[in-house]
C-alpha cells in the first residue's frame, strides 16, 4: 500500500481490572488500516477482537482500560483528545455498528429519530433537512417504503432490517471508517449474504474503510482485503486475505482454516486445535499458542515470537514459520463416489415416522380466546411428514423461524402435536399415556443450543448428569450413580474432578460435552440435537461434531441434526431435510440434495453460505424480500414471495411433494410435470443454473485441493 | 458461644462439600456473618428471655413511674413502672414469634401459588393472579378486622390474618420470577428425560428463584412486626399488658415527648431484628448462588 494509513494502531494494550487479576485482554496488538480497505480481524470468542475495536473509538467499559500504546486516526493522536473531540469523532469519522441490533437500538424512539439525531448531532442540519436525508440513508440501505419505516420502532422491523438501519446510521454522516463487530453473526445465511453484499457495496461506493471483526472465516475470504488474526490478545498473523489463506503461515490460522466443515467434505472427524484458549489473566509463557500447537519445540515455551515478515505485507507470529510448510490440508476426497457410499439412507428399518404433524402457536392474548378459538395462529409445523431410520442422522436446516426448533421439541413430545402421527418403533407417542410416555422419554433425547441455559446453574455437574439415572431408575444407590456419571463424563471427554463444580466454572464447548453426557445417560436411540453448535467457536464445533459422531458409532444412535448452518449439517448427516415456513420442502440424501434439480430453496440457501475461498465473488442467488410472516403464510407455494424462479401458477396452487429419484422429495412445481408440461424450457433453465452453482461450489473443493499438502495435523 | 456455634458449623460442614462451599462463600460476606450473630443473639434471648429479665415485665410500681434508663432499669420504667428492658427482653419472645409465623405462612402459601400459577400459566395462572388481585385490593387492617371478626381478637388470629395479608405480595413476586425461569432451556431439558411437574417447579426452578423470594421474605418479617403492632394498637391482636414490641411503641406514644425510651428501646429492638435479618437474607442468597464463588464482592449486593 502507497498511501498513509487511516488509522494506526501501535503496541495497544488495553486491561481490566478484576478482582482474580488483570486481564490482559489487548496485548501489544499493532495494525493499520488504509483508506477504502477492508481489514478483518478474525479469532475465537475470547481473543480481544471486540476490545480492540472498542479501545479505538476508547468505548471501553470500565473496569477495562487503555494501558499502552499509541492509536492515530488520520494523523491526529486518539489517546490525547478530550471527550469532546472524541465525540465529534465518533458517529462523524469512525462509525460503529454492533452485532445485535436489537439491542444496539434504543427500543422506544423510532429509526427515524434515531438516525435523525446522529445527523443533527454532527451537523446543523434542520429537523425536516434530518429527516430527508434520513430516508435517503434509508432508501439507500435496501429498506422498502422508506418514508414508511422511517417512522417504525425497531421492534416493528426484522432482524435483516434493523441490520440495515444500523448500517444506514453508520454512513449517516460519511465516516471514514466503519468498525463492524460481528455484524451478521446474529442473522440467518440468506440475510447475511444481504448485508455483507450491501456493506460492500457501500464500502467501495463511498470509498471508507472498514474494521470488520468476525470469526467467521467464510466471512473474511469474501469480504476482506487484509486480515488479521487474533489469538488471546495478540495478532498473530497479518496480511493479504489471500495470502494468509493460501500461504497460511501461523498454525492457529491454520487450525481455524481447517475446523470448518466444507461442502462435499467426507463424513469424516474434523481437524481440531486441541485444548482452549487461554485465560487472559495469566497467559502461557513464550508464545501463548504453544500448549495448543502441534508443532511447537522447547524454545516455544520460552520465546515470545514477534511479529516478523514472511512475505512483503505478510507477518506472523511463529519462530518456526520459516521451516513449517503450513498449508491448510483440505480433503482430497471431491469425488463424491467415495462419500456417497457411506451416505446411503437406511430406510429399511424407521425408527421415528412423523406423519402429517402439525403444529399451532395461538398468537392470541388470553385463554379464553384460546378455548373459544379465537386469534390467529402461527402454524409453526405444519403437516410435516418424516420418517429417520436406526443409526441414521437426518439433518434439518432452514432460516430461524421456519419451524425447525419446533418440529424438534414435537417429535420429543416436548411439545403435544396439534394433529398427526408420530410413531416410535412403531408404537404411537401421540396416544400414550403419562406412564408409558415416561418410558419412551428415555429412547428420545434432546441436546440443547444453549450451553449456557440448558444446564440448571444452581445443580452440580454430578446433579444434573445423574438426575436422568435416578428418574428412570437406572440405578440403585448413589455409589452406582457416581461410578456411572463418572462413566459418562469420561466418554465425553470431562474427567471426574468435574463432578462437584457448577455449569458456569466451565466453557462453552464443556458445557455442551455435559449437555450431551446428560442425553447419553439413559442411554437413548434417538438423540433430537438442536443447533447443538451454532452457540460455539469454530474449532469447538468440530470437537463437539466429532464427539457427535463417534458416540454416534459407539452407540448406534440416530440422530436429528437441526442447524441453520448448511455446512455442518451436510458433514454430520446422511439425508437433510430442508424446511421453510413450516413445510419441508426438500428432502433427500446429501448427494441427492447437492445435486441438480433441487428446490429454488435450497439453492438460495446454498448459494448464501459464504465460502472460505478469497478472491470469488459469490455467485449468489437473492431471495426476493424478507421472511414472510408465519401468522399468515403466502397463499399456494408459501416459497414463492421470495422464489428467483416464481411463476403465476405458484400463487394459486399449493405445490405436492413429488419424488425427483427414490427418497428424493421435492415441493415445488417446476418439477410437477403436469403444471410444466408446456413450460418445457423454464426447468431446463433453472435446472442449467443450479449446475452452475453446483459447479462453482466445487470447484472450491479442487482449488482447495490442489492448494493442500503439507504436514496433517493430528486430532486430539 | 459465638466461637463455639462457629466450630460446630464447621464440623458438620466438614463432612458435606457442597454445604462447606456455601458456607465458605457466606463467611467471606462480612456483613452477613454480623446478620447472623444478631439473629442468633435475638434467638437465643427469645428462648431464654424469661431467665434473663431482670423484672417481671408485668408487675408495676406506682413509685417508680417513668423513670429515665438506670443500671437498675436499664431501659427505664414505663407510665406503670413496669421494667421496658424487661419487657423489651421478653416482646423479643413474642414479636419474633409471630413474625416467623406469618412469614412462615406467607412464604409457603406465596411461592406454592405463585411457581404453579407461573410454571402451568393459561387459566391456572388466570385464576391465581385474579384472587391475588382481590386480596390486594383490602388493605391489611380490614383483612384483620375481617378474621378478627370470625375468630376472635388474640395473637393466633392475626397471624393468620397477616400470613393472607402477606402472601398474594409472594405470590405475585414468585410468579415473575417462574415466568422468566419456566423459559429457561434446563427446565425443558428435565422435561425431556421425563423429570415430573412437581420435581421441575421444586428442584429445578426454586433453587433459582431464591434471592427474589429471599428479599421478599425479609421484607414481610419487617413488615409483620410493624403490621402486628398497629393491629394490637386498635386493639385486635395481642392486648396490653402482654408485651410486644408494637404494643410497646404503640404505649409509650403518650409519654413520647417526656419518657421517650418507652417507645425508643422496643423500636431499637425492631430496627436491629430487621437490619440484622436483611443482611442474613443477603448473605444467604448469595452464598447460595454458586456463581458468586467468582465474584468476591464482599457488600453482598447491598
Amino acid at each position: 500500500m502507497s498511501s498513509e494509513p487511516l488509522l494506526r494502531v501501535r503496541d495497544l494494550h488495553t486491561e481490566f481490572r478484576t478482582e482474580d487479576g488483570v486481564v490482559h485482554a489487548v496485548d501489544g496488538v499493532s495494525y493499520d488500516v488504509y483508506p477504502g480497505e477492508v481489514f478483518g480481524v478474525v479469532g475465537e470468542s475470547g481473543a480481544g477482537k471486540s476490545v480492540t475495536g472498542l479501545s479505538i473509538l476508547d468505548l471501553v467499559q470500565s473496569p477495562g482500560r487503555i494501558t499502552d500504546g499509541e492509536i492515530y486516526f488520520d494523523g491526529r493522536d486518539m489517546l490525547s483528545l478530550s471527550d469532546d473531540e472524541l465525540r465529534s469523532v465518533r458517529g462523524n469519522d469512525i462509525a460503529v455498528i454492533f452485532q445485535d441490533a436489537l439491542s444496539a437500538l434504543n427500543p422506544s424512539f423510532t429509526v427515524g429519530t434515531q438516525i435523525g439525531d446522529v445527523i443533527q448531532n454532527h451537523t446543523d442540519a434542520t429537523d425536516e433537512e434530518a429527516l430527508e436525508r434520513t430516508i435517503d440513508l434509508l432508501d439507500r440501505v435496501g429498506i422498502p417504503n422508506a418514508e414508511e419505516r422511517v417512522h417504525h420502532f425497531p421492534h416493528q422491523l426484522s432482524g435483516g432490517m434493523r441490520q440495515r438501519v444500523m448500517i444506514a446510521m453508520a454512513i449517516s454522516c460519511e465516516p471514514d471508517l466503519i468498525i463492524a463487530d460481528e455484524p451478521t453473526t446474529a442473522l440467518d445465511v440468506t440475510i447475511q449474504a444481504e448485508i455483507l453484499s450491501l456493506l460492500r457495496e457501500l464500502q467501495r461506493e463511498r470509498d471508507i474503510a472498514v474494521q470488520l471483526i468476525t470469526h467467521n472465516m467464510g466471512v473474511v475470504a469474501q469480504m476482506c482485503d487484509r486480515l488479521g488474526v487474533m489469538y488471546a490478545g495478540k495478532l498473530v498473523e497479518t496480511g493479504p486475505v489471500e495470502d494468509i489463506f493460501r500461504n497460511t503461515n501461523h498454525p492457529y490460522t491454520k487450525g481455524l482454516l481447517e475446523a470448518i466443515p466444507k461442502i462435499d467434505d467426507p463424513r469424516d472427524r474434523l481437524p481440531t486445535i486441541r485444548g482452549q484458549m487461554p485465560d487472559l489473566i495469566e497467559t502461557p509463557t513464550g508464545c501463548s499458542f504453544h500448549p495448543r500447537c502441534p508443532y511447537d519445540e522447547p524454545q516455544c515455551r520460552t520465546e515470545e515470537p514477534p511479529l516478523g515478515g514472511v512475505g512483503e505485507e505478510h507477518a506472523t507470529a511463529c519462530i518456526r514459520a520459516d521451516e513449517l510448510e503450513l498449508r491448510p490440508e483440505f480433503s482430497e476426497t471431491t469425488e463424491s463416489e467415495s462419500a456417497s457410499v457411506d451416505r446411503t439412507g437406511e430406510s429399511a428399518d424407521p425408527l421415528l415416522e412423523a406423519e402429517g404433524v402439525k403444529k399451532y402457536f395461538s398468537t392470541s392474548s388470553g385463554w379464553i380466546d384460546e378455548l373459544l378459538g379465537r386469534g390467529e395462529y402461527i402454524r409453526a409445523v405444519d403437516d410435516v411428514d418424516l420418517s429417520i431410520g436406526r443409526g441414521e442422522t437426518l439433518g434439518l436446516v432452514g432460516e430461524s423461524g421456519c419451524g425447525k426448533s419446533t418440529l424438534g421439541k414435537t417429535l420429543a413430545h416436548l411439545h403435544e402435536p396439534d394433529d398427526g402421527r408420530i410413531l416410535y418403533a412403531g408404537n404411537d407417542l401421540t396416544e400414550m399415556n403419562k406412564r408409558q410416555l415416561k418410558t419412551e422419554r428415555s429412547n428420545i433425547q434432546v441436546i440443547f443450543q444453549d450451553p449456557f441455559s440448558s444446564l440448571n446453574p444452581r445443580k452440580t455437574i454430578e446433579q444434573i448428569v445423574g438426575r436422568p439415572l435416578e428418574i428412570h431408575g437406572l440405578v440403585d444407590d448413589e455409589a452406582e450413580k457416581k461410578a456411572r456419571v463418572r462413566e459418562l463424563l469420561d466418554e465425553v471427554g470431562l474427567n471426574e474432578s468435574h463432578l462437584d463444580r457448577y455449569p458456569h466454572e466451565f466453557s462453552g464447548g464443556q458445557k455442551q460435552r455435559i449437555g450431551i453426557a446428560r442425553a447419553l445417560a439413559v442411554e437413548p436411540d434417538f438423540i433430537i440435537a438442536d443447533e447443538p453448535v451454532s452457540a460455539l467457536d469454530v474449532s469447538i464445533q468440530a470437537k463437539i461434531l466429532n464427539l457427535l459422531m463417534d458416540i454416534q458409532e459407539e452407540y448406534d444412535l440416530s440422530y436429528l441434526f437441526i442447524a441453520h448452518d448448511l455446512n455442518v449439517v451436510q458433514h454430520i448427516s446422511d439425508r437433510i431435510a430442508v424446511m421453510y415456513l413450516g413445510e419441508i420442502v426438500e428432502i433427500g440424501t446429501v448427494d441427492q440434495l447437492f445435486n441438480p434439480p433441487y428446490h429454488p430453496y435450497t439453492e438460495v440457501l446454498l448459494s448464501s453460505i459464504p465460502r472460505p475461498v478469497p478472491g470469488k465473488e459469490s455467485t449468489r442467488i437473492e431471495p426476493e424480500g424478507d421472511f414472510p410472516d408465519p401468522a399468515d403464510p403466502p397463499s399456494g407455494c408459501r416459497f414463492h414471495s421470495r422464489c428467483p424462479h416464481a411463476m403465476p401458477e405458484c400463487e394459486r396452487t399449493p405445490p405436492e411433494s413429488k419424488a425427483l429419484d427414490d427418497g428424493h422429495l421435492v415441493s415445488c412445481l417446476l418439477f410437477d410435470e403436469g403444471v410444466m408440461a408446456d413450460k418445457e424450457a423454464d426447468v431446463s433453465d433453472v435446472i442449467e443454473r443450479q449446475r452452475k452453482l453446483r459447479e462453482d461450489l466445487r470447484a472450491d473443493g479442487v482449488e482447495r485441493a490442489d492448494s493442500g499438502g503439507g504436514e496433517r495435523v493430528d486430532s486430539d | 458461644m459465638i466461637p463455639f456455634v462457629g466450630g460446630y458449623i464447621q464440623g458438620y460442614l466438614d463432612k458435606n462439600a457442597r454445604y462447606r462451599r456455601i458456607y465458605a462463600r457466606f463467611k467471606r460476606n462480612k456483613l452477613a456473618m454480623v446478620g447472623l450473630y444478631f439473629s442468633l443473639i435475638y434467638l437465643v434471648v427469645a428462648i431464654l428471655a424469661p431467665l434473663l429479665m431482670p423484672h417481671d415485665p408485668g408487675s408495676t410500681d406506682g413509685a417508680r413511674r417513668l423513670m429515665a434508663p438506670t443500671l437498675e432499669h436499664p431501659f427505664g420504667t414505663d407510665r406503670y413502672g413496669r421494667d421496658v428492658f424487661s419487657r423489651v427482653l421478653y416482646g423479643t419472645r413474642i414479636s419474633l414469634q409471630v413474625a416467623a409465623a406469618v412469614v412462615t405462612i406467607a412464604t409457603v402459601t406465596g411461592v406454592v401459588t405463585g411457581l404453579v400459577a407461573g410454571y402451568y400459566r393459561s387459566w391456572v395462572d388466570e385464576a391465581i393472579s385474579r384472587t391475588v388481585d382481590v386480596f390486594f385490593a383490602f388493605p391489611n387492617i380490614l383483612l384483620g378486622l375481617i378474621v378478627v371478626a370470625i375468630l376472635g381478637p388474640g395473637l393466633n388470629q392475626i397471624i393468620l390474618a397477616l400470613g393472607i395479608a402477606f402472601a398474594p405480595i409472594m405470590t405475585r413476586i414468585t410468579r415473575g420470577s417462574a415466568i422468566s425461569v419456566r423459559e429457561e432451556e434446563y427446565v425443558l431439558a428435565a422435561k425431556s428425560y421425563g423429570e415430573h411437574s412437581f420435581n421441575i417447579m421444586f428442584r429445578e426452578m426454586l433453587p433459582n428463584m431464591v434471592s427474589a423470594v429471599m428479599v421478599q421474605a425479609t421484607i414481610i418479617f419487617a413488615f409483620s412486626i410493624l403490621a402486628e403492632a398497629g393491629l394490637s394498637y386498635l386493639g385486635l391482636s395481642a392486648q396490653p399488658p402482654t408485651p410486644t414490641w408494637g404494643v410497646m411503641i404503640s404505649e409509650g406514644q403518650r409519654n413520647l415527648q417526656t419518657a421517650p425510651w418507652i417507645s425508643i428501646f422496643p423500636g431499637l429492638a425492631i430496627m436491629s431484628t430487621v437490619l440484622g435479618l436483611t443482611f442474613l437474607g443477603v448473605g444467604l442468597r448469595d452464598a447460595l448462588d454458586p456463581k458468586t464463588d467468582v465474584d468476591t464482592d464482599t457488600t453482598g449486593g447491598l
